[in-house]
């Protein structure tokens, strides 16, 4: 069920209703009910999936909770099943694709690739069941007596097509606690949601040709593609925002408060905090549990030691972290497919990272040679930078063949010719569709900007004047069922970021 | 006593980062003074100076927002071993 | 009760009552967007919300069908040279579901001397109206149980008229075709006015041919909704005891259309209607297919004017119509023509 269908907007609605009407004890039910049926109609792999890594949850975290010996033991089996689950049916496909072509023949393939559609938010709930049995293991949360509970935290359907990634402390006490009806968060929740619509609809979904255009690219001038791959990531960024809006604003009016998993990333001055900024939830579950422990493992403490004797005391302080850091990008990027693009992005971002750690002494050299400041006009070139940095990765981020990267690449330095470009630009959408594009474009700058400069937007929004309040949601309202990409003659596009 | 222990613990913090007035922030994590490279940098220092195996469930905003609140955690570790 | 919860239900009364007046004001305000997005101009929504503002019982002949009627029934020509009150209650590519739904509305208004229905639709093939606009042009119908019978008669699936139904998802597309016009309520007609009688002029010359064609009487199987729903307007037309005459307009395509009229007019005959074809060769009333035709369906000015006064001597001919020049219920059809011929001076036939 796409978010942005009637059918969901009519569950939602009953969602809301059937919830506010329960008892207040008994509010959780209907979450579960809610999430059981979403579930269920996205397919048997969901709830089936669902089904299994619930009791394989409920019950390991029961297990590690009671053993005194061995529980080492257990969570590596328990995290290899659910992570394994995981790794078995995203890459069993292109797996099978290299055996078979590698070792096998057309007759007689080593391995017949299983038609299986994944369930939907598969690597979500996975990194979420194996945090929680982690958070276990560790003694950060306690083993859930009901294994309901523990299949709704899993499950919890705002989640399922494309996260937040919770922990079990931040997320499962606000499930299962029934909330009393809040007439401002409600509002506030409300809003959140229409802003995400508006996001979604009226900016990211205008922008869809501008990728098209670069998946079938037929000869684009380079400035052309220049602006279009940098569009991808404001596309991307207005989509998967625009999603975990929607998803948190519906929440807000059930009185649940989903984790932020997107901050305004465009401010960025640095990699290192882009990445805190974008995708907040991926990184911070990778942060604690692939990249602490690694660094802070034995081996880790040995590496460290080893370099501090061979290569100096910085690079004793630093190495582990930055081999560390440059693992989990890798990881990340495979999160996102298995392809050579994959490992580029996570690589290039990894290596730039680890990069920025172990030259940290020389930049702040230069800095203090040039004499530059820390901030006033030094801030917009960091933020510039990063965009710079951050835009060149998107060429291997929309689409997984190397190859057609690499070209796009080499042909971004040809043709410059503005007005080639500009012809191209407009047979793609008219002037008008890229006005309002651009238009949609400001207003989320506009009101990002605010936030930065830590302007309570929400608050005047959910408790200021009704002479202010009204008229701005009036108006988002009338923006987003006019200006929206939706109903006849436009396919609903679905959300980058489902099918993970 | 506890003195000369909270100096030598802000030394180690001093050497790791010089632009952090750590005797007095008490939101050292949740402010965003020190990031992630800092607190693998701290912990393994740690480790060398008194010898705790801090592990990843240690690694909670509580336990590293002050130089007061590590120093509590490397006395539990130390009690414990 | 203790005075927290009495804070609470007070708090949660005004939320509520904030909450409706919120509703209330974006369903209007949304409402008004649809129809500001709403095209009107061809679409038979304006010739329907105009009839609206029609005085009741002043239209003797109402005139239903597609946009061979509205370019071609020229209703100042009827009332100046004539004194007959017609208005064109059209669309383009008006089926017959769409025509019936919107005689039942105008008969709750209008008591009409007969009712012109156009043949043209009885060459429409396909089932359902997959195009937009004939499910735009049921827009302009104000009772409920009409719209929403024509416009459920227009889709293949109830899921379908849904969406219809809202109006915004079906019109948000059009914002780029807005104009000024669009904002008026009611709307002004293209600069006509609350006189306009639904007579849509075409100014283009296009020239075309008499079409050549072997004038028998075979008939061609009707589209069966097409067949169902005239039937409907016959039966319609009987119970309420006005007479229909069937209107086959003059067109350089007739040759296509007319087996299918042929079977249109033995269906009628069932019910005793008849009609007049004037594509019939033997029809001579000064029609020039070189000058006359905007294009390849569609009579221009002269054309409708030259048409017009024929229709007008058969119409005085077959039936007892007043001629209502002169009376004060009237003098919207003297204002709406007297605005049309200042625009179209070379065509006031001197007397």
């Amino acid at each position: 069920m796409s978010i942005l269908s009637a059918e969901f907007l009519l569950f939602g609605v009953a969602v809301v209703l059937c919830y506010y009407i329960t008892p207040l004890r008994l509010r959780w039910g209907t979450l579960l009910v809610a999430s059981v049926g979403f579930a269920a109609l996205s397919g048997w792999q969901t709830i089936a999936h669902l089904a299994a890594l619930t009791a394989l949850t409920w019950g390991g975290a029961w297990a590690l909770q009671k053993l005194r010996r061995g529980r080492r033991l257990l969570l590596a089996a328990l995290l290899a099943l659910d992570l394994g689950a995981m790794l078995l049916l995203k890459y069993q496909p292109a797996l099978a694709a290299w055996l078979n072509a590698r070792f096998g023949t057309q007759r007689n393939p080593v391995w017949s690739v299983w038609e299986l559609a994944l369930p939907l938010g598969l690597s979500y709930f996975t990194f979420q069941s194996a945090g929680y049995l982690v958070d276990v293991y560790r003694g950060k949360a306690a083993a859930q007596r009901n294994p309901a509970r523990v299949g709704l935290f899993l499950g919890f359907f705002p989640q399922l097509a494309q996260g937040p990634i919770s922990t079990w402390k931040e997320l499962a006490g606000q499930l299962t606690q029934g909330h009393a009806f809040d007439p401002v968060e409600f509002v506030s929740g409300f809003q959140l949601l229409l802003w995400g619509y508006f996001k979604k609809m009226v900016v990211a979904d205008r922008l869809a040709p501008t990728t098209e255009a670069l998946l079938k690219n037929e000869a684009m001038p380079g400035l052309s593609i220049m602006l279009c791959v940098a569009l991808y990531a404001i596309r991307l960024y207005m989509d998967f925002s625009g999603g975990m809006d929607v998803a948190r604003g519906f929440c807000g009016m059930l009185g649940i408060r989903l984790p932020l998993n997107f901050k305004r990333p465009f401010f960025a001055q640095s990699v290192a905090e882009y990445w805190r900024r974008w995708h907040i939830t991926l990184g911070a579950w990778f942060r604690s549990y692939v990249l602490y422990p690694l660094t802070i493992s034995r081996a880790g403490i040995a590496l460290g030691a080893w370099a501090e004797k061979w290569l100096g005391k910085r690079a004793g302080r630093v190495l582990p972290s930055a081999l560390a850091t440059l693992c989990v990008f890798l990881l990340i990027g495979l999160w996102h497919s298995v392809s050579w693009n994959a490992v580029l992005y996570g690589g290039y971002f990894g290596l730039v990272m680890a990069l920025s750690m172990l030259l940290e002494p020389l930049w702040k050299a230069l800095r203090r040679g040039l004499k530059l400041p820390k901030s006033g006009w030094m801030r917009p070139v960091r933020v510039a930078r990063t965009w710079l940095v951050v835009g060149f990765a998107q060429y291997f981020a929309f689409q997984d063949s190397a190859q057609t990267s690499f070209a796009l690449l080499r042909q971004s330095f040809e043709n410059w010719q503005l007005r080639d470009a500009a012809a191209q630009l407009t047979a793609l959408m008219p002037g008008l569709e890229w006005g309002i594009a651009l238009a949609g474009a400001m207003a989320v700058l506009a009101v990002d900007l605010l936030c930065e400069r830590k302007v309570d937007v929400c608050g005047v929004l959910a408790r200021g004047r009704v002479w202010i309040r009204w008229p701005l949601m009036l108006l988002l309202l009338l923006a987003v069922l006019i200006f929206g990409v939706y109903g006849a003659g436009y396919d609903a596009t679905a959300f980058l970021y489902t099918q993970f | 006593m506890l003195e000369m222990e909270m100096q030598k613990l802000l030394e180690i913090l001093r050497d790791i980062k010089d632009d952090v007035d750590f005797e007095r922030e008490t939101a050292l994590v949740d402010d965003g003074l020190i990031d992630s490279l800092d607190l693998t940098q701290i912990i393994a220092a740690l480790d060398r100076a008194y010898g705790v195996r801090i592990t990843a469930a240690d690694i909670e905003p509580e336990n590293f927002n002050s130089a007061e609140a590590m120093l509590a955690m490397i006395r539990r570790h130390q009690a414990q071993a | 009760m203790a005075q927290g919860t009495r804070e609470r239900r007070r708090m949660l009364g005004r939320f509520w009552l904030r909450l409706t007046v919120f509703c209330v004001l974006a369903v209007l305000l949304l409402a008004y967007a649809a129809y500001v997005l709403t095209p009107k101009y061809d679409y038979g929504i304006c010739s329907m919300l105009n009839l609206y503002r029609q005085p009741l019982n002043s239209v003797d002949v109402l005139a239903v069908g597609t946009s061979l009627f509205y370019s071609g029934i020229n209703t100042n020509v009827l009332w100046d040279e004539y004194g007959i009150a017609a208005y064109n209650l059209c669309s383009a590519e008006q089926p017959f579901w769409v025509s019936y739904y919107a005689i039942r509305e105008a008969l709750k208004t209008q008591r009409p001397k007969v009712i012109l229905l156009d043949a043209k639709p009885s060459a429409y093939s396909s089932d359902y109206t997959k195009r937009g606009r004939t499910i735009l042009s049921t827009y302009g119908i104000r009772g409920l149980e009409n719209r929403f019978g024509a416009m459920l008669a227009c889709v293949e699936t109830p899921a379908e008229a849904l969406g219809y139904l809202t109006a915004l998802p079906q019109v948000h597309a059009y914002y780029n075709q807005v104009t000024g016009e669009d904002f008026i309520f009611p709307p002004d007609n293209g600069g006509r006015g609350a006189d306009w009688k639904g007579y849509i002029e075409s100014d283009e010359v296009e020239q075309h041919q008499r079409p050549s064609l072997v004038w028998n009487s075979v008939k061609r199987n009707l589209n069966s909704r097409e067949e169902a729903y005239a039937r409907k307007i016959f039966e319609l037309a009987r119970q309420e005891g006005i007479p229909l005459l069937i209107i086959g307009m003059p067109n350089p395509d007739y040759a296509y259309d007319h087996m299918y009229y042929n079977a249109l007019w033995a269906v009628a005959e069932e019910y005793g209607i008849s009609g007049i074809n004037y594509n019939d060769p033997n029809l001579r009333y000064g029609l020039r297919y070189t000058s006359d035709f905007a294009d390849w369906q569609h009579l221009n000015v002269k054309g409708s004017m030259t048409f017009s006064r024929k229709l007008a001597e058969d119409l005085l001919e077959r039936l007892d119509l007043t001629d209502h020049r002169g009376d004060e219920a009237y003098a919207s059809y003297d204002r709406c023509a007297q605005q049309w011929y200042e625009q179209y001076p070379t065509f006031i036939s001197k007397p």
